[in-house]
């Protein structure tokens, strides 16, 4: 057993166990957010040591903790807010996996290839897999800016809903998302990229599937969870 | 279903804006974490204001949470624990020896961690190994980690010099470290 652990090993152990001050405290924080390897060593740590928390017998926290945290989220219920938790729910770092992105950049690259009616440029071509998590791919989604056309198929059988499958391009996190249309869980439909966001439908530009009632969102916003969402990637990449 | 997973899953929906699964996610988690801040704060109504920060937090980070981090308990712990050390080391402005919570406010610790965890089969592991060090670096490791206290608190604490503590610390992750993994 060595007496000695590598820095890095060592800054992210004395984070967690709390023995570092207050400003050392601050910047490991600050550098958790840039730097997976060292997240990935402070997660251990806290992994290997709850248990000495675990071991804390339970307190029953007073009811106005809970009604004060419940205050505080209805307060953010506002058009701002909502847009945040969509954007939230969207939550990319998690279905961003090499899996996916590969599955999209072989979609695009047969698009490339495959001999078509008409000689379209690349430019302007993008595909989006929509999946649910890591896996599962669901929707396929071409998209040519030249014609302002989306279309969109469903690649795996959807269960039966009374609810409708809606469509939404997410340009980021500042703007509302943008209901493009309501799919057709067994065919593949077209739909139009109106003229304002064909800027906003580029590369990495963010589509996502939410429940919605019969008919769609009656309030123009995503009212029902996200249940499909992926990344548009040029054809020509 | 399993606790562990059952937490997570409370945790994606969360995530994705479901209130209901929040709510549940409180009701199954909140007295460990306030005992966890209790423990560092020791001043209920300190421990209260850093309890609602730390669920609108887990709230507003939910998605950042994975598998590949662990346990969703140990996840939501760590935020816990983190954002009390943190107000701690705000409150600590005063030389240490001052301390002097309110007694109506000061909360009674509990039974000793050895006694709690020959009943949890889960914590045997490392109860194990924190029983295989000796005293100091087993008292420095509680202090550090449970109390929240620094190194020089400890060492007025244990009536330790400064040194004597780091290392008992340092050599105490190292011993840990190696005995989880035997």
């Amino acid at each position: 057993m060595t007496e000695e652990m590598n820095p890095l090993e060592a800054l992210a152990a004395d984070y967690v166990f709390g023995t570092l001050d207050a400003a050392e405290r601050q910047r490991v924080q600050g550098q958790l957010a840039h730097d997976p390897e060292l997240a990935r060593l402070v997660a251990e740590w806290e992994n290997r040591l709850a248990p000495i928390a675990q071991a804390t017998p339970p307190v029953q926290p007073p009811a106005r903790v809970w009604h004060r945290i419940q205050e505080s989220l209805d307060r953010d219920q506002g058009p701002a807010a909502l847009r945040k938790a969509f954007w939230r729910a969207l939550a990319f770092w998690r279905w961003s996996t090499a899996g996916a992105t590969a599955l999209a950049a072989a979609l695009a690259a047969y698009i490339l290839i495959s001999p078509g009616p008409t000689s379209l440029p690349p430019e302007g071509r993008y595909v989006a897999v929509l999946s649910e998590g890591a896996a599962s791919p669901a929707w396929l989604v071409t998209v040519d800016l030249a014609t302002q056309s989306l279309t969109i198929r469903p690649v795996a059988e959807l269960a039966p809903r009374d609810q409708a499958f809606e469509l939404w391009m997410v340009a980021s996190s500042d703007t509302p998302p943008r209901s493009l249309g309501l799919l057709d869980p067994v065919r593949e439909i077209s739909l139009t990229v109106p003229d304002d966001l064909t800027g906003a439908a580029q590369s990495r530009a963010v589509l996502a599937v939410s429940l919605e009632p019969a008919g769609g969102s009656p309030t123009g916003l995503p009212t029902g969870p996200v249940v499909f969402q992926g990344a548009l990637l040029s054809v020509s990449e | 279903m399993t606790e562990p997973l059952d937490l997570a899953e409370l945790l994606d929906a969360a995530a994705r804006g479901e209130r209901r699964a929040f709510t549940l996610l409180y009701s199954k988690s909140s007295a460990q974490l306030f005992a966890v801040i209790l423990r560092i704060l020791k001043h209920r109504g300190r421990a209260e204001e850093v309890l609602q920060e730390v669920y609108l937090s887990i709230w507003n980070n939910a998605g950042s949470y994975s598998l590949q981090k662990g346990a969703a308990m140990a996840w939501m712990i760590a935020i816990a624990r983190h954002r009390a050390i943190d107000a701690y080391r705000q409150e600590r402005r005063r030389p240490h020896g001052d301390e002097a919570p309110l007694p109506e406010n000061l909360v009674e610790p509990g039974p000793g961690p050895l006694e709690q965890a020959q009943s949890r089969e889960e914590a045997q592991g490392l109860w194990r190994c924190l029983q295989r060090l000796e005293a100091g670096p087993r008292e420095s490791i509680l202090l550090a980690y449970r109390e929240g206290h620094t190194q020089d608190e400890i060492a007025t604490i244990l009536n330790s010099p400064l040194g004597t503590v780091k290392s008992w610390i340092r050599r105490g992750q190292i011993h840990l470290k190696a005995c989880l993994e035997e």
